[in-house]
């Protein structure tokens, strides 16, 4: 090994075990998969691009399966031409990232083939995977940093602490979700997901009355308490594998505070987090985290003999495969008929011009954008279309 | 006659500074990502979520509860303390490891350090009123106030 890679790893090293020490780690665990968010090309992330380059120059390589954020999608560069030159350092980074070896660009990357098993550990970023990861998938990672997780990936270890842990794995929070919510409505599942991020903050949370969301669902849901909070595990009664029974999430103790959500809430978290424009919308977009096949193909569906007004952009966002499969089968045509934009470009980092409407409750905490249900992004993107 | 408050140091530096404090959680990504990505030589917060919200933070000791957020936020807290544009010193009850990692990295590969205290009752933290001047230890984990 020469200087230079001896030198860096003693860094990465010391990154991770520093980090370690402070939140009482007594020794590193290995790996099996990493995900990183070390992935924008936007100018704010100079410092930590600066070390990426540092490792890709010194030739060092991930130990683990390891994937990325998603970036811009390159398929839009003529649409998107005022925005692309902001990403300064994406080719950068991107040549960076592939000589490292990570592989695979998304922010759902069990939705590829980085699928660890229950109770394996990890080393990943990306908050809305890491409620993803732990929470339905029941392996294990702490929100690790845009860096850190990096450093994970090379060393192929990370801190033993946190939620590697089972004793920190039990529910703190009973969040029972009031009957009078109707939890068929998305909308009010990502609404429900901005309110637990607030109630638990850095605690898990364990819900009651939410026993048949979907997997896609929880996604969606934990992506939002992760932006309101620093959620990392939500169990929920009846659904995530480490909840069989309330006694499990509990781990058979007693909730340190009980807590309802009603329908007040969820009206109160919209009028907090969602923007009024007096303008009409300019973008539209749908999904974040991106969309499963599931969720695209019911896009789709409702889109179906519809047409976008040429006066907006409608962005459908999903991962690489998916937008892969979907352009080259039959759904295409409702795809290219509606007007549509498949996409795996990131609607939180894209400075798409505003007004921006979402159905995202996460995109909408970050942006300043509009949140509505997929059907209303819908309906107003086809309703007025005049060029029949 | 100061005080010193005992909690636990997350990252290196001494610094002393002027207070600016929130009882809300704060979330740095949406907070800094803005003022860097257009090149504020001011960090003024951006969250219009936040009661800092337009709040100039720049060379402030900044209090608050918790961090919350994206996992961005270690190298967002990185960028706001290679640009010197953001908070000296960073003082909450509870930290986590994804803050912190920013200003570790920062001292690792940059040789820039950047106090993170936590582990400090809130209610002892809240009787700090902003533009009180203090002392940040995060080499020994404590903080001094007047």
């Amino acid at each position: 090994m020469d200087g230079d890679q001896g030198d860096l790893l003693s860094k990465l090293m010391k990154l991770i075990v520093t980090l370690g020490d402070s939140f009482g780690a007594e020794y590193l665990i290995e790996i099996v998969s990493a995900h990183t968010v070390l992935n924008f090309g936007l100018n704010f992330v100079n410092a930590a691009a600066g070390v990426l380059h540092q490792i890709a120059e010194a030739k060092l390589h991930v130990k683990v399966r390891t994937t990325a954020d998603p970036i811009i999608d390159m398929d839009y560069q003529e649409k998107l031409k005022t925005i692309y030159p902001m990403f300064v350092l994406h080719k950068q980074m991107m040549d960076d990232l592939n000589k490292i070896g990570v592989r695979g660009y998304t922010c759902t990357p069990y939705m590829l083939d980085n699928v660890p098993n229950y109770g394996e550990h990890c080393a990943w970023s990306e908050s809305s995977a890491v409620v993803y990861l732990n929470s339905v998938i029941g392996a294990r990672s702490n929100r690790e940093g845009g860096l850190v997780d990096l450093a994970c990936a090379i060393i192929g270890k990370t801190s033993y602490s946190g939620l590697h842990l089972d004793e920190n794995r039990k529910g703190q929070i009973l969040i029972k979700i009031s009957p009078e919510i109707d939890t068929e409505n998305v909308l009010n599942l990502t609404s429900i997901g901005l309110k637990i991020g607030e109630i638990a903050g850095y605690k898990i949370p364990v819900i009651q009355g939410l026993e048949n969301i979907t997997n896609d669902n929880i996604k969606n849901l934990g992506a939002a308490s992760a932006a309101t909070g620093a959620v990392a595990l939500i169990h929920v009664i009846g659904v995530t594998p480490e909840a069989k029974t309330k006694e499990e999430a509990f781990q058979g103790d007693t909730p340190q505070e009980n807590v309802e959500i009603g329908l007040k809430d969820l009206e109160d978290v919209r009028e907090k987090y969602s923007t009024s424009w007096k303008f009409d919308p300019k973008n539209i977009s749908v999904g974040c985290p991106q969309l499963s096949m599931r969720e695209v193909k019911e896009v789709l569906e409702k889109l179906k003999g519809k047409r976008i007004n040429q006066e907006f952009n409608f962005w459908i966002c999903t991962n690489e495969n998916v937008k892969e499969e979907i352009l080259n089968s039959e759904l295409n045509e409702i795809l290219r008929e509606s007007g549509a934009n498949l996409t795996t470009l990131c609607p939180t980092l894209t400075p798409l011009q505003r007004p921006l409407i979402t159905n995202s409750a996460k995109a909408c905490f970050y942006t300043n954008a509009t949140y509505k249900s997929l059907d209303e992004c819908i309906k107003i993107a086809t309703e007025e279309f005049k060029n029949v | 006659m100061s005080k010193k408050l005992v909690g636990r140091g997350l990252s290196n530096g001494i610094v002393e500074g002027e207070v600016i404090i929130t009882k809300q959680p704060f979330s740095i990504s949406a907070a800094f990502i803005m003022p860097l990505v257009t090149n504020s030589k001011k960090c003024k917060v951006a969250d219009r979520t936040h009661e800092l919200f337009k709040k100039d933070v720049t060379n402030k000791v900044l209090i608050f509860p918790y961090p919350i957020g994206t996992t961005t936020l270690g190298f967002v807290l990185m960028e706001t303390i290679i640009r010197k544009m953001g908070p000296k010193a960073i003082v909450c009850e509870q930290g986590e490891p994804l803050m912190s990692s920013g200003a570790i990295a920062a001292e690792i590969f940059y040789n820039i350090k950047f106090p993170i205290v936590d582990h400090i009752e809130f209610s002892e933290l809240e009787k700090i009123p902003s533009g009180t001047f203090i002392k940040v230890n995060g080499d020994e984990g404590y903080i001094e106030i007047p």
